[in-house]
Order: C-alpha cells, then structure tokens, then sequence
C-alpha cells in the first residue's frame, strides 16, 4: 500500500511540475505593434516559376508602413528540412519584395515578422501548397 | 524448464562485445541497460512535453525533429554498425517494475496470438495511420503516440508474462527485430559444453538477483535477432559468464538455412517489411497524391483514409504476399520438387533482408537524417528561449545537413545497388544446398530487382511533403 502511495504521488509530482514548465513557455508571446501583414505573391505558388516574394505591411489606420525589417521563413511539414529564410527592407508603398527560392514541392508555412524602428513588432503566418 | 537441443548455437564468437575492457564492464553492469534507458527517457519526456506545449511545427519541434529524424536515422546506423540498440535502451518498458506491482497472477499471452501475426496487423496499421494523419507532421500527435506506447506496454506488462509489447505488438520492435536480422551483434555462448551441464538455465529461467531473457530465448539455442531486444539479462544472469555478444558476419544469418523458422508468419512479416519500405517512401512522392485523386474520383470516394487504406493494402499486403507466393510457386516448378509452399517460400523470404534495409537506410538515415540532423541545434535554441533561457544565443535555422547536398543522391544509389547485390547473392547462397539451378532463382531475383528498381525511381523524383493542416 505504501508503495502505491508512493507512485502515485510521484505521477501526481510530475504532472504538476509539467504544468509549471509548461506555464513559463513564451512562444505565445505577442509583438507589441499592430500591423496588417498581406501575402501579395504567390499566391499559388510554382517551384519552377516563382523566386520572389511580395508582402505589404499596414498600420493600424491602414497606412502603407515602409520603414520595417522584414524576416521571412519559409518551413515545410517535416521536421528536418531547412528553412528558406529572407529578409526585406525599404517597402515601396507599404510593399516589400525578396528573392525566396522555394526548395521543395509540397506543403509550406511562411513567417513574416515586421519589425518597426522602435522596436515593435508583429508577425503573420501563410499556409501554401508549392506546386510544380 | 528449457533444455538444451541436440543442435546448440552458432557462431561461436570470436569477439565477444563483453570481454572489451570498459564497454564490457558496462554492459555487463546490473544497471547498464538503466543509464541507456533513463537517458531515452528523457529525450521521450521532452519530445512529449514538447509536443503538446511547443509550436505546432515539425519542424520547429523536439517532438517531430527528435522522433522522425534522430530516432529514425539513428536506429538505421546502430543496426547497421552494431545491433538492436534501440530495443536494449527501450524507454517504454521502463515502467515494468511499477506493472508488475499491479500485475497480480500474470497470465501467459494468449496461444493463438503467439506468433507474428499481430505484428503484421499492427506495422501495417501503424504506416496506414502515419500516412493518412501525417504524424510526422504533428507534433501534438506524436506525442500522443509516445505517450501511447508507455501505456501500451505498461497495460500489456502488467497482464502478461513473456513482454508480449515487444515480442508480438510494438512496431517499433518489430522494425528493430527484423532489421537485426542482418546486423553485425548476436547474442551467443562461448561454450556449448557449458550450457549442456547448466542446471539452473539462468539465462532463461532467471538467478536471485537478475531476470532472465524477457522474451523467453534460450541463449544456446537463439540462431537469430528476431525478438532479441538485447538487454543482456541473459548476461548478466549467468552464473559461468559464458553469454557472448558476438561479432559476426552480417549475412550469415540470412545465408543460413535454418536460422529462421519456416513459419508463414515471420517470413511473410520479413516481406511485407520490405515492401513497407518502399510503399512508405511512396507516400512522399507526387504520383501517390496524383493516385489518390484518380482512385477517389474512379471509386467516388471521398474519404481520404479509405483511399490510402485501399493503396497501402495493395502496396503493403497484396503485392508482398501476391508476388513472392506467385515466386515460390513458380521457382518450386522449374526446380521440380515436390514440397509445401512455405518451404519454398522460407528459403528465400531471407533473401530480401539486405536490399530492404538498405531501402529503409536511405530513406531514413541517407535522406532525412543526413539532410536534416543539424536542425536539432537551432529547435533546441529556440526551446530553451521559450523557456527564457538565452545561454545558447539565438537559432540558427540555416543548419541542417550532415553532408553537402550532392554527395546525397550518388550515396543512396551505392547503398541501394549494394543491396540489391548482396541479396542477390543471398537467393544463391540458399539455392546452392538444394541445388536450386538458376531458373529456379530468377523469379527471385526478378522481384528484387523490380523492387529496387521501384526505390531507385523514388529516390529520383522530386519529393512532396504535404501536412495534414492543409487537409
């Protein structure tokens, strides 16, 4: 009988200190600006025809933002394939273009953070299916 | 109690991995296999806690870099370089002390289920599953499925004696079983003589201190890796110190005419393991995504599960049962000889163990391992900031591979062509006893050759990831 206290007070031990762990995690943790951050092109896009990528950055108001950095990763589903990462400054009207060569047919998650000369920042997320 | 047959083990070794100063000794150590096991154990718990707290991204992920790059890749080295070391490191038969506290009156696994039958069913649900939910792509799913296999073993061990999770059930086993089959470490004896004198069989029957072989071999009589998880209880229960883990030739054991037993069960599991490999690389090529668009829109079905299940069932049971059957049936022919099936079929199931592995080795370790093992260096940077540790500085998510890209492809294609030539061999090899001319061999050696043909094209055309989150 004591033993069965015993593990189970052990299981319960590492339940809770699984929760604590868990609770001091930061990858929720949000940027403090509000942009609007719009996938331009592709849309669709195609391994043998699309190297570029265009995304436009807006404030709040909807006002064009051409002062941010832009880094850009590109990630497929499986774990173990490297990223395609970019970065774009100087936005013209709010629109920022980068060499982005994709590597591989398939299913893809693009991150694009854009970060303000004050620090801020705000990212969003675009999921594509990179054909042919 | 065992007894010791008229036929006792071979090889008898030359070079015994426990008489190596140190590496011995650690082995041989009552808690050796527990520093393994506990190491494996932690990487299982973060891969875990990871997977249900961290970003939802494979590749962003402990769970999904650790479990389908590093495990993957390096199990297929260790097989291939030494032995089942997985299975001797095994994290999830860890809580048996806590089962066999619950386990009251063990019953001994059903007598129907004691063959391999379910391990069949189950390696061919487990890659039916993988492909339709793309575990490799969810980190929340595979640690669910970590957390599965704890509890799979736990339940199973607390029920029954005989480690019925390892030996019949956990595919995981089962892959590591087979592959073993051709690796270089065997459990043996340095003396047979020792073992016919033997009264208290320890290795099997166990000592005061150390259990003995969990899946119940007989360490003189074991001429096979098959449900040897390498645990070295055998070891370290006998009281002569006459156990090996001996070096030997890693053919010699498919060469060998009666290292298997000529049971349907296991050789059809040995050839169904060889299609999987190529079925399972399948699933990340176009052709299959464009196979299931005809098939669905030629059956009118919208189930994706159901159309992969009617492609895997082709793919991973009807052609390897279909095709070597129509082989055994054939090569018995043109041999002119009168004898069952099966036996036709035994004799040359052992045949395909060397291309199949190497078919399973490029794909898991000269693709995914080799293209991607560096990227445990920034998802580990990155988790540790998530926990607000900034002593390893921010990741570096431009590494990736081992090896320069190009080197890739003329590697895989070498290690496919030495497979498929070192099982050619093999079909002679096992033809020469029964003098099986060359017609009777080429039904043999027309399906491997079909087969690595088959990995070959794979590996050439472009892959195509896709995840499940895309639907």
């Amino acid at each position: 009988m004591l033993n069965m206290r015993f593990y189970r007070r052990l299981i319960l031990l590492f339940l809770l200190l699984l929760g604590v762990v868990a609770g001091c995690r930061q990858s929720s943790e949000q940027g403090t600006a509000v942009l609007t951050i719009e996938l331009i092109a592709p849309l669709n896009p195609s391994l043998a025809n699309d190297r570029e990528m265009s995304l436009r950055v807006t404030d709040e108001a909807g006002q064009p933002v051409n002062d941010a950095i832009l880094d850009i990763k590109g990630d497929m589903t499986h774990a173990g394939m490297v990223p395609v990462l970019a970065n774009a400054r100087n936005g013209v009207g709010g629109v920022y273009t980068t060499p982005f060569v994709w590597t591989m047919t398939g299913d893809w998650i693009v991150t694009a953070r854009a970060t303000l000369p004050d620090g801020r920042w705000d990212e969003a997320e675009f999921r594509l299916r990179v054909g042919q | 109690m065992a007894s010791v047959g008229k036929k006792l083990s071979r090889p008898v070794p030359r070079y015994d991995l426990l008489r190596v100063p140190l590496v011995g000794r650690l082995l041989r150590w009552r808690w050796g296999r527990l520093v393994g096991q506990l190491l494996l154990l932690a990487v299982a718990l973060l891969a875990v806690y990871d997977g249900f707290t961290g970003p939802q991204l494979a590749p962003l992920n402990l769970a999904g870099v650790l479990v389908w790059v590093h495990y993957r890749g390096l199990v297929m080295f260790a097989l291939l370089f030494l032995g089942n070391l997985f299975c001797m490191s095994c994290p999830f038969t860890l809580p048996r002390t806590l089962a066999r506290r619950f386990g009251q009156g063990k019953r001994r696994w059903p007598r129907k289920l004691r063959n391999k039958w379910t391990a069949v069913a189950v390696l061919f649900v487990y890659f039916w599953l993988y492909e339709w939910f793309d575990l490799w792509a969810s980190p929340w799913l595979t640690a669910w499925l970590i957390v599965g296999y704890f509890v799979a073993a736990f339940v199973l061990e607390a029920l029954f004696a005989e480690s019925p999770f390892c030996k019949y059930v956990c595919p995981l086993g089962t892959f590591n079983f087979v592959s073993s089959t051709v690796s270089p470490l065997q459990i043996s004896v340095h003396s047979q003589d020792v073992c016919r004198t033997c009264v208290g069989k320890e290795c099997i029957n166990g000592s005061k201190a150390v259990s003995g072989c969990g899946t119940e071999l007989f360490v003189p009589q074991i001429k096979s890796n098959i449900d040897c998880v390498f645990c070295l209880d055998c070891a370290r229960a006998c009281p002569h110190d006459n156990v090996a883990l001996a070096w030997r030739n890693p053919l010699v054991e498919v060469t060998r005419r009666d290292a298997w037993p000529r049971r349907w069960d296991l050789n059809l599991l040995v050839l169904i393991f060889a299609f999987i490999g190529v079925g399972n690389a399948f699933g990340m090529v176009p052709p299959i995504y464009q196979l299931q668009t005809w098939l669905a829109d030629a059956l009118r079905i919208e189930n994706e599960g159901l159309v992969l299940l009617l492609i895997f069932a082709v793919l991973h049971l009807l052609l390897p049962v279909g095709l070597p059957l129509a082989a055994a049936w054939l090569s018995r022919r043109l041999a002119q000889r009168d004898e069952p099936l099966r036996h036709t079929l035994a004799r040359y199931t052992p045949s395909f163990m060397p291309l199949s592995f190497a078919i399973w080795f490029v794909h898991y370790a000269g693709f995914h391992f080799l293209t991607g093992a560096l990227t445990i260096v920034p998802v580990t940077q990155n988790f540790l900031l998530d926990l607000g540790i900034g002593w390893f500085g921010q990741p570096n998510w431009a590494l990736g591979a081992v090896l320069p890209a190009a080197w890739l492809d003329p590697l895989e294609l070498g290690i496919l062509l030495l497979g498929v030539a070192l099982s050619l061999y093999v079909v002679g090899e096992r033809a020469r006893p029964l003098r099986d001319g060359l017609p009777a061999q080429l039904p043999w050696m027309l399906i491997l050759i079909a087969l690595a043909a088959a990995a070959m094209i794979i590996m050439y055309l472009p892959m195509e990831m896709r995840g499940t989150m895309f639907g």
